[in-house]
């Protein structure tokens, strides 16, 4: 029998604590990979560094809400914003009628993927997550993203869909509020016999600008705020995969948002 | 080392080995050992990864419910041993069971301390066929026309084949029914809850004419307590049925991650499907 010595085994035992210490030491090739496009600072200014990568491409200033499939089959709203932040809104309610509208946003709007958005985002969600406890879902939502919660702009992520949530429910019910008073003036039309034919074809001339220029106006406004809330956490991330703006357009915002507060 | 004995002459043993060849032996053991203890240590450590990539690759998880398509819906009921995994029977939760025997439904809002309300509903008499193949073909008639004209319950479709277990049960249409509805009931909803909005501000409106002050007052509580109550009444019933096709949607699949359906809850569907009729 050949009888190994001490030096034999303590060699032998020594190769296997090596062999298992390499292993431990060599992450998976998937980790590597998943490490590999993490920024490689934690602190606010690499993150901005980091993030600001994707928007080294000009982020685009337009979007186009179509009504129909394509364009020219419906109503259709452009909307653009300047140099200055003025935003353009040109509402294409028929063939021949255009309605432009510009909007002067809130002043912090314009400092989406700043650290003072951040920290002024961070704080409206603390002030209004005991009222309005769904900000948790866009929280929990936004933190299965890993781009979101590596560019140490999470709050303002938050914000962006709390706003727009806040803002399709208000365009819903200006949109039934619209409908209650176009049914109203026509029933007021109907159920009034002492107006004279001048009378009744205002309020029939009411009752259509309603239903056809703000009604038109409240739904481009309403599948814009969709597209807006897309676009600019594109600008904020870099990318929004679908399945991402599919769960944040699922969630329920019962009031309506205040604007950001300037840290 | 020892002396050996001497050899008979037709038996001879081996010549020892010189010391190299024993070191070179030993080493040679040695890690094959340390490769077979590394591969046995890997092996403990994530013993399912192997059998987990499978499932997902082939797409069909382990814990679809087999009722639907062997024997009736109520067939998954106790029959959890025949798949790994979850028990699909768990699926099959009391109100599920009641909405598949056609039975009525009871909903108990609890709206503060000491309020209470009691809905009482029923399914349609169809919905007992409910993840029957008979059930599926009726499905997919009733939802043909809005997934070839609104390009947004289309987008039901496109979710539900991304999730292996919906597009793997032959039951994606009985699915997109539900999901249709449940759009549509969401809406109506939305409308209802906003008249109850124009409707307390009528009333508000009323009770700011009323003279006395402390009537008035009076007066403007009520309207606001009873109004607060009847949204958030209605605000429970939207949420209690898309609670409700959650778990109709799980008895059909087996599974439904959140995600998932939180992706078909933001769909907001045109128009309801035709109504199936019932048998």
């Amino acid at each position: 029998m050949i009888k190994p010595s001490p030096t034999l085994w303590m060699s032998g035992l020594f190769l296997i604590i090596v062999a298992v210490a390499v292993w431990r030491l060599i992450p998976p090739a998937n980790q590597r990979t998943l490490e590999s496009d993490q920024p490689p600072a934690t602190g606010p200014d690499a993150a901005v560094g980091a993030m600001r990568k994707p928007s080294d491409v000009a982020h685009p200033r337009k979007r186009v809400t179509l009504w129909g499939q394509i364009a020219g089959q419906g109503p259709m709203l452009i909307s653009e914003e300047s140099d200055s932040g003025l935003v353009t809104n040109t509402y294409e309610v028929s063939l021949t009628k255009f309605i432009v509208r510009v909007v002067s946003p809130h002043p912090m709007d314009q400092r989406l993927g700043s650290l003072d958005y951040e920290t002024a985002a961070k704080a409206d969600f603390e002030r209004h997550v005991t009222t309005e406890t769904n900000l948790l879902e866009i929280k929990a939502i936004l933190e299965d993203f890993p781009t979101a919660m590596a560019s140490q702009r999470l709050y303002s992520g938050i914000r962006e869909a709390y706003v727009a949530r806040a803002r399709i429910r208000q365009l819903r019910d200006e949109g039934y509020r619209n409908s209650d008073r176009v049914i109203r003036l026509r029933q007021e039309r109907l159920d009034n016999d002492s107006l004279t034919d001048a009378q009744r074809k205002k309020l029939a001339d009411e009752a259509t600008k309603l239903l056809e220029e703000e009604g038109t106006i409240i739904d481009l406004d309403y599948r814009d705020a969709g597209e807006r809330l897309k676009q600019r956490l594109t600008r904020l991330y870099g990318e929004l995969p679908k399945a991402v703006y599919q769960r944040l357009m699922s969630v329920e915002i019962y009031e309506p948002a205040e604007p950001l507060q300037a840290p | 080392m020892s002396q050996r004995p001497p050899s008979s002459p037709t038996l001879r043993l081996p010549e020892p080995n010189p010391p190299g060849v024993r070191h070179r032996a030993l080493w040679i053991l040695l890690i094959f050992v340390a490769v077979a203890g590394l591969f046995w240590w890997v092996l403990r450590r994530n013993p399912s990864s192997h059998s987990k990539s499978t499932v997902q690759m082939k797409g069909f998880p382990s814990n679809l419910p087999s009722g639907p398509r062997n024997g009736g819906p109520l067939a998954s009921v106790g029959r959890g041993h025949q798949v790994p995994g979850p028990d699909p029977a768990r699926k099959v939760d009391e109100e599920v069971a009641r909405i598949l025997r056609g039975d009525y439904i009871t909903n108990i809002y609890t709206l503060s301390s000491n309020t209470t309300m009691v809905e009482e509903g029923q399914y349609p008499p169809i919905f007992r066929k409910f993840g029957t193949e008979e059930f599926e073909t009726l499905a997919k008639a009733a939802c043909e026309k809005n997934l070839t004209r609104d390009p947004f319950a289309a987008e039901y479709l496109e979710i539900l084949e991304e999730h292996p277990a919906a597009r793997d049960s032959g039951r994606i249409y009985s699915g997109i029914y539900l999901l249709l509805c449940m759009g549509c009931d969401r809406s109506e909803r939305y409308q209802i809850q906003h008249n109850m909005i124009l409707d307390r501000e009528e009333k508000v409106e009323n009770a700011n004419k009323i003279a006395e002050l402390e009537l008035r007052e009076q007066e403007l509580r009520s309207i606001r307590y009873f109004s607060d109550s009847e949204i958030a009444m209605d605000r429970l019933k939207q949420q209690a049925q898309i609670d409700r096709t959650k778990r109709l949607l799980e008895y059909l699949y087996g599974d439904l991650p959140k995600a998932v359906f939180q992706r078909l809850v933001s769909i907001e569907p045109a128009q309801p499907p035709d109504r199936i009729p019932d048998p």
